[in-house]
């Protein structure tokens, strides 16, 4: 079976899914950020980011960077087979873990 | 977005620290997202001075997930010796003291070797280990003082005398951050060579 994902790691991917083609770090950043709703550290973003790579789960390439950011290269991301059935799988383990839990479980809880 | 926030730069010396800390082929991105970040989003909503401390915690954060486990496991091997030392005194100490300059060396020269390694720098690598020592150095001071409160009682006390005294305790995890970095900027070296090897070999 393949390597099992944190929620952190799901975020970034489905991230990098969302984006497409404008998959860089720090739009990778943003999404993350927002789907979440909390501040995340860029550090947290980075670190995951370079994980999945040596994972072979994304492939990463440089591109010229714009004068906002200095000039300096942006890192884009693209998911790949491996890292697309991870998320799958993911998707798969979560719905088996709610099968059979009907909603007015939790509304009668809440 | 004003021109004013589109030439601004986050503190010089954390922006150069930055670049040691992250992989050297990431050096670019990694800086060009954070500015990026800091000149759109930070700045603009929260003024300079705040922008600013933000850059510097992100520095931190990138400082602290390079040496962390290090310093964690160089802090848990100092405090162990603490609470022999403290709790079950030797007649001789030279066993110990052997045993934990070696293990300090070791600890300092890894963070070193591998920190050079993983950033490709051999500059990455001397600074991963010098953190390292001060990150272990705060811990341990922290744990000695609670280990202090708990138990201050005339035999325990008697046994921190013999073993050093409170200097020790408290000074000597900071002094020995000299020495540790001196160890670590040698296998930092060694770190760097043996990435420029790696990349000779695959030519």
């Amino acid at each position: 079976m393949a390597d099992t994902l944190g929620t952190f790691e799901q975020a970034v991917l489905l991230a990098i899914l969302r984006l497409g083609d404008d998959a860089y770090g720090r739009a990778i950043m943003t999404d993350v950020r927002e789907r979440l709703d909390r501040e995340v550290a860029a550090g947290a973003v980075h670190a995951t980011l370079e994980r999945l790579e040596q994972k072979r789960l994304v492939h990463s390439k440089l591109e010229a960077g714009t004068p906002i950011r200095g000039g300096r290269a942006r890192r884009y991301y693209r998911l790949q087979p491996a890292g697309a059935r991870a998320l799958e799988n993911a998707r798969h383990a979560v719905n088996a873990l709610w099968r059979g839990i009907p909603r007015r479980l939790l509304e009668g809880m809440s | 977005m004003s021109n004013a926030h589109h030439d601004a730069t986050p503190p010089a010396w954390a922006e150069g620290l930055l670049r040691f800390v992250v992989r050297r082929d990431h050096r670019d991105s990694i800086s060009g997202d954070l500015l990026e970040e800091y000149r759109e989003r930070i700045l603009p909503s929260r003024g300079a001075a705040s922008a600013d401390r933000w850059y510097v915690r992100q520095m931190v954060g990138y400082l602290w997930r390079a040496t962390w486990v290090w310093a964690v496991v160089f802090a848990a091997a100092a405090l162990l010796r603490d609470a022999l030392d403290r709790f079950d005194p030797p007649q001789s100490y030279y066993l110990r003291s052997l045993v934990t300059t070696w293990v300090a060396i070791a600890l300092f020269a890894s963070a070193g070797f591998f920190g050079a390694r993983r950033t490709r720098s051999f500059v990455g690598g001397v600074l991963a280990g010098c953190v390292m020592g001060l990150i272990a150095a705060v811990i341990t001071v922290t744990a000695s003082t609670v280990m202090l409160a708990i138990a201050h009682d005339p035999a325990t006390m008697d046994a921190i005398a013999s073993g050093g005294g409170l200097d020790e305790t408290f000074i000597l995890p900071f002094v020995i951050v000299v020495p540790g970095t001196v160890f670590a900027t040698i296998a930092a070296a060694f770190g760097r060579l043996s990435t420029l090897g790696w990349r000779l070999d695959s030519i």
